[in-house]
């Protein structure tokens, strides 16, 4: 088996329910979301920023516990 | 000049498809638009760092926001639940065997040779931007490539019935898992 063939029998078990974008986000929604981060702060310093790191900090691990920010980055 | 703004809602426009088709592919609905939502949270919060070519950065977080949903949700399994999830329609019983052995073949996979072989046959990123995905060098990828591909081979090679039809010859018995293997 070549790579190709090898490549189109992954591709074949891709979910083919992932391109449905439309339906998890409805252009309405979308737009929604967009309006709402950019409510947010700009520029805030997120858990597993490079910056956030050498701060260290407290701030940062309080930002992680809140549930608001992806943190503990892998 | 462009303002935060602008520059974000051209990042935002322009990648979200490939962001929640990545994450579609690789968790149920519900997580997925949380994982979507906190991915572009991410990109905003952090827009100064994110590279000319934002896509890769981009699927790199969305795939820490999913690996950080797994831990609070206390699942590891949650890509190979996604397969058997898959909405396919097999032609033939055949192509549903067939299936079956590769869903099969990639969750034997250690998780950094799936996000390699899937980043590429899934996600249709190179190798150079699969490693900024990943966080990693091309090299690191390449290898882990190269490790799946031929695991993937030993796996359908001895379960494949189209292999099998084909004439496909299988390699020596030696374990799926060889004691060379990755598991980082």
């Amino acid at each position: 088996m070549n790579r190709d063939d090898l490549a189109a029998l992954v591709r074949s078990v891709r979910p083919s329910d992932a391109d449905r974008v439309d339906d998890l986000f409805t252009r309405t929604r979308r737009d929604e979301l967009f309006n709402e981060i950019v409510r947010t702060p700009y520029g805030a310093q997120t858990v597993g920023s490079p910056r956030c790191g050498r701060t260290g900090g407290r701030d940062c691990a309080r930002r992680a516990s809140d549930g608001r920010v992806p943190g503990g980055v892998s | 000049v462009k303002s935060a703004e602008q520059r974000f809602e051209e990042l935002y426009e322009t990648h979200f498809a490939r962001v929640s088709g990545y994450v579609l592919a690789r968790t149920d609905w519900h997580s997925a638009a949380e994982a979507v939502a906190q991915t572009f949270e991410v990109a905003w919060r952090r827009l100064p760092d994110v590279p000319l070519e934002p896509l890769p950065w981009l699927l790199g977080v969305a795939r820490r926001v999913l690996a950080d949903q797994r831990r609070a949700q206390g699942r590891r399994d949650a890509l190979f639940t996604r397969l058997r999830q898959t909405n396919t329609t097999p032609a033939d019983e055949t192509d549903d065997e067939l299936g079956e052995s590769i869903r099969a073949a990639i969750a034997q996979l250690s998780p950094l040779q799936q996000e390699a072989l899937l980043l590429i046959s899934w996600d249709g990123l190179s190798e150079r931007e699969a490693a900024a995905a990943l966080g990693c060098s091309r090299g690191a990828v390449a290898l882990r490539l190269h490790r799946a591909r031929r695991l993937l081979r030993v796996a359908l090679s001895r379960s494949s019935p189209r292999d099998k039809a084909l004439g496909q010859k299988s390699p020596a018995a030696v374990p799926v898992h060889a004691s060379t293997e990755e598991h980082a």
